[in-house]
This record gives C-alpha cells, structure tokens and sequence, in this order.
C-alpha cells in the first residue's frame, strides 16, 4: 500500500491542504475527510499544494469534482498549486486547466484570493 | 471359528472330561486298593475340564456387555456364593480325608455323592468366572505392562498346580524320597508366594475406581467390605476343602483365595484413600464435560440463537448458578441477548445502574467479577431495585484477542454461592464462548461473501457479453480490440459499431472509479451510444448528448473519459474528439505520434463548457496506418517493484509489434503487460482498441 499524507495550514482567511504521496482509491477518503472538515467549518478559499504528490488516480480526481460545486456556492474555491509534470499531465489531459485555476507557485495562489 | 461355536466345542471337550472322571470315581469306589495310576489321570482330566471350561466361558464375551457396575456386583455375588459353597462341601467331605498339605495318601477322595459333585461342579465354575471379571477388571485402561504381568501372574498359578501335583504324585510313586525335602514348609509354598506377588503388583491395576462416582465409590467399598469378610475366613484354610476332590483344582483354588483377599484389599484401601476427594473428582468431571459440550457446540452449531441458548444453559452447569444472562454489544450499547431460568421481563427490569457498575469493574481489573453478598457490596447495591431475590454474582467479560463481545453473568440465590476458583473456571468458559459466537459471526458472513462473489461472477459475465463479441469485418481495415478488467467487473468498454455501410463508429471509454458503480454506468453510457450513433453524425454531438444527461445523471465524483471517432472507410477519414481521454496514436511510417486535441471528461462541466472545450480533429489516414485507443490502466500498470509501465514504454511497445496483424498485436501485448504486472494484482482496467488500414 503507498502512503498517503494529508496536512493543513491557515493562513488568514484561506486554508492550503498539503498532499504528500499516491492519492488512489485506497487513501481518497482521507484526502475526502480533510475537504469535508473545511466545507463544514465554512473555509471555503482553498489551495491544494501539490508539490510532494507523486501520483493520483481517477478516484482522487473525482474528490475534487465531488467538493467544487459546493465550494463555489459557498462563495469559495479550490485552487491547484505546485503541480509536478507528471501530475499536471494528469490534470491537464482530463481537462481540469479549463475548471480550475492552476498556479506554479503558492504564493500566486494565495495571492488570487486576495485580490478577489 | 466364531466365538459361540468356540464355547460348544469347549464346552463340549470339558463335559467329556468331567464325564470320564465321575465315570473313574465311581469305579475307583469300587474297586481296592486304588490304583494309583488312576490318580494321576483323573487329576489330568480335572485339569483339562477346567481349562477347557474357562476358555469356553471366555469366548462368551458375556462379561463385555455389562456395565463396570455390572461386574461389580456379579464378582460380589459370585464371591459370596463361593464362600457358601465351600463352607458347604465342608460338611461334605468324608471324615477319613485330611487335606494336610502335600499329604499324599490320604489327600483326596473319589466323588461318593451326588452333591459332592454338584458343589464340585459349581464351585468350579463359579472359580471361572471370578478370574475372568478379575480379568477384565485389571485390563480396565491397560498399560504397557498390564498383559505382561497378567500373564505372569497366570503362569505362576499353572506352576504352583504341577508343582503341588508332582509332589503330592511324586510321593505317592517314591514312599521314601530321601533326598528331596518336602516337609520344608517355604520351598514348598514358594510359587505360592510368587503367585501372591504378582497378585500384588495385579493389585494396583484399579484403575476401575476411577469411573465411578462418588456415590458408587462408596457402595462399592462398604459392599467389598461385607463379602470379603467371607472370603477372607475361607482364605484362613488353606489349603481349601477342594483339594480334598482334586489336588490341582484345590491348588488353583487356594491361587484365586489369595489373589481375591489380596486384590479386593488393595482395591478397598484405593477406594478409601479416594473417598474425601471423590466430591471434588466429580465436580471437575462435571466441568469438564461442559466444556466439552461446549467445544462440540463450537464446531456445529452456527445459528446464533441457538448458540446463545446453548452458553447460558451451560453457563449454569460450570457453576452451578441458579440463573444466568449474556449480553452482547450492538453498536457500543450492550443488549440482552439471551438467558436461561431468568424470563425476558425479569431480565429487562435489571437495574441499568447496576449493569454498568459491574461491566465498569470488570473493564478496571481485567478480571471476572464474584461478589459475595450483591445486596451488601457498594458495588452492587443498586441491585436491591430488582425484584428477584439474588445472594452472589460471578460476570465475566466475553472477548476475542482484543475485540469486545459482550459479558456473561451468572447469579445464585444464596450468599456466598460461588468460590473462589470459578472466577479462572467461568473467564475460560467465556472466553470459549467468545469463540463460538465469533465463529458463528464468520460463517454467517462467510456464507454472505460466497453470495456477493456469485453475484459479481454474473454480472462479469453479463458485462464481457456487453463488448463486442465479433468486430465487424470492413473491406480494406484490420480491427480488434481487447479489455482486461481489474476485477470481476470494472468501468472500461470499448464498442466498435457499423453504423452504415460507409460508417463505422469506434468508441473507448473509461467510467471513473471501480466496481459494481462504475460496471453500471459502463452499460449505460453503452446503450447511450448504441442509440445516439444511429441519429447522429458528429461525434461532438454525440459527446454533448450524453454530457447532458451524464452531468446531471452522475455522483459529483464521478467522470467519464472518452475517445469518440467515426471512421469513413472508403475515404480513409477519420474524425474523433477526445473527452479528457489518453490521446489517439498514430503509426505511420514505424514512428509513433500521440495526437492530442482540446477536451473535457464527460460528467465534469455542464455544457456549455463542453461546448467551447471539445474540438473535433479529422485525420487522413493512408495504407499501413496504425490508429491505436488505449485507457490509462495501460501506463499506469505497476510492477512488483512499484514502477510504472509509462507511456515511452508504450511507443516503444506499439512501435516495435507494428509489423503484426492487429490481432496478433493485441496478443503481444497482453502477453507483455500480463508479464510486467506479474506479481502484483492489477488495479485498474486494461483497454485497447487497434485499427489498420490495409
């Protein structure tokens, strides 16, 4: 079984959740839970740091799509950040550049929400 | 020979025997003086007759049917009736006839009266049988050496008898024997006293006391005491009247004196010495039982009420509790489950104070809990709520390695009921308990897995019906296409259709996720297409059809990548969109291009976003292109050392078996996957789709 890490940060008024390792059916839930626990508390303004992520799988692209409606009608976002090659092919050949914005850097992100 | 024919023709021998001897008393009475060669004779035929009789007797098997009970008492009765039979051949044998020992002239007499020989007769038998139920008592769980000292004991018997005979014999034949001495009263008896040694050790095969209980240890040991009263006066006379009839059956008859007084001695004192610790033999054999009762229940019985029924039933045996009750744990609360001598109502009006009190000691201590007087203990006070009368409580947790069942209680009506050992006694038994439950928990879902696994083997084979099953064969291309789900049933498809004759449409998609969810969409999104090729003729079209009802139709997590392409033969033309799909590969020329255009995955965005994200592409293919559709399952394969097969890999791959016939390509490389995944489940499907023009 590959490991799989989910880690939180606020800063301000936006929360960026870490993702370390291979994110598959097997450790989607956990990615799901630490999605849910933001939804719940009403931090909405989301950054997924991808920079450690070394794999993901349909299964973990679909908790992106279960979570962005809500998101959004929330008046929130999920941001994608510091996506390696490898991954943004991923993203980038199911199409996600034209849902979500992607940035290079965290800070870019970070940045995009204070601006709106 | 079977036995009861055995037991004829003995019977028949030592009757023949006996007759031959009455036949040589009566006319030894007449004639005189005796001639002594006679003697000799009649001893051997006495001898032969009871031989022959015992072994007759033995082949009956009369004594294997009884009960140890059974033999028991027919060794006192038949003991008894011994004693009675020699004191009566006392007042029997003629005065003249001294039984002095080794006296040899006037130590026997003919048989002059008929009762003479009656007694004989039945004191012989009775002789008989006595040392076969001797027999069987002492090969009660035989030993190694049980035969071995049995028999020597036996043969010590058969040379006392010649010994005695040839003496008494000897003396007559030899008046005067100067150098033997016979009147040395040690060498004469010494095989006597071997016989009583080996009677000795025999002795200590009593192993028979062991299958009794407490109430038959004592009846057997007052009853043994009263019969071998008897026995042991005659035992005082030695040698017994018998001899006064026949040298060798009286010798024979002092060898089974001794044994019996020996024996029986050493068997009473075993059942004395046993006797204070026979309550508590009985006890233990008692809780053994329920345990094995218990284990048996364990390997049969699966239902869970019945098994239920069955632990508190014995749960009052082990303990001899008046009333008992288990409770087991559903969802973090723990419910009555079942109870023996303890109605429902009874059981529900237990104060809920007190449960928890004493479940909350037990989790503390780790160890079951007995209170002595439940009304009195802080512990258990809030017992005084319920209305039926309760002196002592025994509970114990029932727990598999770490998993919690639940907890078994066991109360009396007196104080002080229970001791102190049931605690280790009543914890074993839960814990047993908590076997067979958890057992019984396995197989139940055991039996429910075999069902789920039945089902899925049905909807694989209803799925690999939904591919197709024969590609369509169109003049000038080389179709064929393969699909290896991960497990029984997955989300890949791939359908070739001949729309027209001038229209062939060749579609692979991936349903995201596994299983029986993603297998279902799969046969949707398959009928869809079916239905939506026959009207339409774009494939962007079509994509946009089913995003309409997918997006709205689907879980927000799910997705659906796709390759769309309509393929025009006759013009070589082929128009595809790519919906969030691995891209198309084009072999032209032995190289390899991956040819990507703008898409979105289905069931991801509304329309409108489709709309503007979807582009069609047109390609003009020439003679000896390869088109190759594959799914991501293929690059994304793991080996056992966690790389993945990659898409170089797969141009690599393609480009090298190019030369094949597409068939024969899918074939390497299912062969080559298939040897790259070895050791590794797969976990996702693979899908590949290969069309050449020809």
């Amino acid at each position: 079984m590959n490991g799989f890490q989910v880690k939180r940060k606020d800063i301000k008024n936006v929360s960026i959740v870490y993702l370390k390792g291979y994110l598959d059916a097997h450790t989607a839930p956990d990615f799901e839970k630490a999605l849910q626990e933001l939804v719940d508390e009403d931090q909405v303004r989301i950054i997924v740091n991808l920079a450690e992520l070394n794999y993901i799988s349909s299964a973990g692209l679909g908790v992106f799509m279960g979570f962005i409606e809500d998101v959004r009608k929330k008046g929130g976002d999920i941001k994608l950040a510091e996506l390696t090659e490898k991954v943004y092919r991923v993203f980038d050949l199911l199409g996600f550049p034209v849902l979500y914005e992607i940035f290079k850097k965290e800070e870019e992100a970070i940045k995009k929400y204070q601006s709106s | 020979m079977t036995c009861p024919k055995k037991f004829w023709i003995y019977g028949f021998i030592s009757l023949i025997l006996l007759i031959f001897v009455v036949f040589l008393d009566f006319r030894l009475i007449n004639l005189s003086p005796s001639p002594v060669s006679c003697d000799q004779i009649r001893e051997l035929l006495l001898a032969g007759f009871f031989l022959f009789m015992t072994a007759g007797f033995s082949c009956l098997g009369i004594l294997k049917r009884n009960s140890l009970l059974g033999k028991l008492r027919l060794l006192g009765i038949f003991a008894l009736l011994f004693s009675g039979g020699l004191q009566m051949l006392e007042k029997q044998l003629p005065a003249s006839v001294s039984i002095e020992p080794f006296e040899a002239a006037n130590s026997f007499t003919g048989f002059s009266k008929p009762m003479e020989l009656v007694l004989f007769l039945i004191l012989s038998v009775l002789s008989a049988w006595i040392i076969l139920i001797f027999r069987e008592l002492i090969f009660i769980q035989q030993g190694k050496r049980t035969e071995r000292n049995y028999r020597l004991l036996i043969l010590f018997i058969l040379l006392h008898v010649c010994f005695v005979f040839l003496l008494t014999k000897i003396k007559t034949l030899v008046p005067n024997p100067v150098e033997i001495n016979f009147e040395n009263f040690n060498s004469n008896y010494l095989f006597f006293i071997l016989v009583g040694f080996f009677a000795f050790i025999n002795g200590f095969r009593c192993k028979w006391i062991h299958y009794l209980n407490k109430k038959q240890k004592i009846g057997v040991f007052f009853s043994g005491i009263f019969v071998s009263v008897f026995v042991f006066q005659q035992i005082l006379k030695i040698p017994n009247v018998m001899t006064g009839y026949s040298i060798t059956i009286g010798a024979w008859i002092d060898c089974l004196l001794l044994i019996y007084v020996i024996y029986s001695s050493m068997a009473i004192l075993g059942l004395l010495l046993q006797l204070p610790s026979a309550g508590l033999v009985d006890r233990r054999t008692k809780e053994i039982q329920s345990f094995q009762n218990l284990s048996a229940t364990i390997s049969s019985v699966f239902d869970k009420e019945e098994l239920i029924d069955k632990i508190t039933e014995l749960s009052l045996q082990i303990v001899r509790a008046d009333f008992s009750w288990i409770e087991l744990k559903e969802n973090d609360t723990f419910c009555f489950a079942g109870s023996q001598n303890l109605g429902k109502e009874a059981a529900e009006q237990l104060p809920e104070s007190f449960l928890k009190n004493v479940r909350n000691e037990i989790k503390e201590n780790d160890i079951p809990l007995l209170i002595n007087d439940v009304n009195k203990d802080a512990r258990t006070r809030e017992i005084r709520k319920w209305n039926r009368k309760a002196g002592s409580l025994l509970a114990a947790r029932v727990r598999i390695q770490k998993k919690e069942l639940g907890f078994i209680y066991a109360m009396k009506e007196e104080r002080f009921g229970f001791v102190d050992e049931c605690r280790g006694l009543f914890q074993a038994f839960a814990d047993q308990s908590a076997i067979a439950l958890e057992s019984a928990n396995l197989v139940r879902v055991t039996i429910e897995q075999e069902r789920y696994r039945e089902e899925l083997r049905l909807a694989h084979e209803a799925q690999m019906r939904l591919l197709p099953q024969k590609m369509p064969s169109v003049k000038g291309m080389d179709i064929s296409g393969f699909c290896l789900t991960a497990n029984d049933i997955g989300g890949d498809f791939y359908d070739v259709i001949e729309v027209d004759s001038g229209r062939l449409d060749i579609v692979i998609g991936d349903v995201s996720g596994k299983g029986a969810s993603a297998a279902f969409y799969m046969a949707e999104l398959k009928g869809a297409i079916q239905t939506l090729s026959k009207h339409f003729s774009s494939p962007k079209e079509i994509l946009m059809e089913m995003n309409g009802f997918l997006h709205k139709h689907f879980e927000p997590q799910t997705f659906v990548t796709m390759i769309y392409g309509i393929l025009y033969p006759a013009k070589r033309e082929l128009q595809f969109v790519r919906a969030g799909h691995p891209p198309v590969g084009l072999i032209r020329k032995e190289t390899l291009s991956w040819i990507e255009t703008e898409g979105l995955g289905l069931g991801m965005a509304p329309n409108a976003v489709l709309e503007k994200t979807l582009s069609v592409k047109t390609l003009r293919l020439k003679k000896a292109d390869t088109v190759v559709f594959y799914t991501d399952g293929l690059v994304e394969a793991r080996n056992i050392e966690n790389e993945e097969f990659g898409e170089d890999a797969l141009k690599e791959m393609l480009t090298r078996l190019n030369g094949l016939e597409s068939e024969e390509m899918l074939q390497q490389v299912q062969k080559q996957m298939r040897s790259f995944t070895e050791g590794i489940p797969r976990h996702d499907d693979i899908t590949l789709v290969i069309f050449k023009i020809l």
